[in-house]
């Protein structure tokens, strides 16, 4: 069980990684929240029944994760693990980039900074509104609006 | 259009960035799967173990000062009641048991528990109210009195600290995950 889950977070190490980033503040709050996504996936990967496809249930459990340990107004000190990444020094023109977007995304409320990772990630409305819990139409209905949010904003 | 094009494409570079770069090490997997890191789960069942303790000693408390054994079973059936509510509020929130599932279904779930939470309070300070005036006229009052004030007041305190709990922890974490989710199902209307 230990290897495949080692694949398992090794094969979307990305996904968990980018959702974690962007519901970050800073270099803390990245290493914060993928540890507890990190702990939140090993807690649930027993139950994993594969009903949903693999990169669902990450997506899944990391949002859920971040938007859950966002709305906490005091997180828990816990043993917090190093890590070998930090995008928020890093000089170069990739990171800049992904600091722009992140910084984009940052404004917009939780549940649509959801909707549009998953939109980024190239998801289908299907599995966008599988993950989120509402109906792909209105997947399409909230992204229109997003789009729009996002053209008032700059 | 264009801003979401050029979102993609700074997203991609952030793909290509975390590609290059070793994110987990061995030993962050380690911790996790040893559960080395300190999760919800645990502190749940301290709870639950701290809940069975205040549980038997309470009660064991009472037998010694001498209450009538009506008013026994009357506050064991009571404090029983009031365990299973507090972990059926928070336990979902507590164990983190619902992370798998929509964003919605968790708010849907989180709704039932405010109303219920709500319907709770109506209950149970009626409740603490008759409790509190029959321990004060129950037999063995007179010769434990200052017992007894310590009880009252330690309940009183506890109360506080118990309502505040389930007010701002538990409640409020849930009714921000519910106006979220109305804001989100807004536009099926």
């Amino acid at each position: 069980m230990e290897k495949d889950f080692e694949r398992l977070v090794r094969h979307n190490k990305t996904t968990i990684y980018s959702v974690c980033y962007m519901f970050s503040r800073d270099e803390d709050d990245v290493a914060d929240l993928f540890q507890e996504v990190l702990v939140n996936l090993w807690e649930g990967f027993a139950h994993f029944r594969k009903q949903s496809s693999e990169k669902t249930w990450v997506y899944r459990i990391a949002l859920n994760t971040c938007i859950s340990m966002q709305r906490k107004t005091k997180r828990r000190k816990a043993e917090r693990l190093e890590m070998d990444i930090n995008l928020f020094s890093d000089n170069d023109e990739d990171s800049h980039q992904s600091e722009m977007l992140r910084k984009r995304i940052q404004r917009l409320q939780p549940f649509d900074r959801a909707i549009v990772l998953l939109w980024l990630e190239n998801i289908s409305y299907e599995e966008i509104g599988a993950i989120v819990g509402i109906s792909a139409q209105n997947v399409g209905v909230r992204l229109y609006r997003i789009k729009e949010q996002l053209k008032k904003m700059d | 259009m264009e801003k979401m094009e050029e979102m993609r494409a700074q997203f991609e570079a952030l793909n290509r960035k975390l590609e290059r770069q070793n994110i987990i090490n061995e030993r962050m997997m380690r911790q996790v799967m040893r559960g080395r890191v300190r999760t919800a789960k645990r502190q749940y069942i301290i709870s639950i173990c701290g809940g069975i303790y205040m549980l038997t000693f309470g009660l064991w408390s009472l037998y010694s000062i001498g209450f009538s054994m009506l008013f026994l079973s009357a506050t064991f059936v009571l404090m029983v009641v009031c365990f299973c509510v507090v972990f059926y509020i928070g336990g979902d929130v507590l164990t983190g048991s619902l992370f798998d599932r929509p964003m919605l279904e968790i708010a849907e779930r989180a709704a039932e528990k405010v109303r219920f939470t709500r319907r709770w309070h109506k209950v149970a300070s009626p409740l603490v109210v008759i409790w509190t005036t029959w321990l004060c006229c129950d037999r063995g009052v007179e010769d434990n009195l200052f017992r007894i004030c310590a009880l009252v007041v330690c309940l009183v305190i506890y109360g506080i600290f118990g309502w505040n709990f389930t007010q701002k922890s538990i409640v409020s974490g849930y009714e921000a995950l519910i106006r979220d989710i109305e804001d989100l199902t807004a536009t099926q209307d």
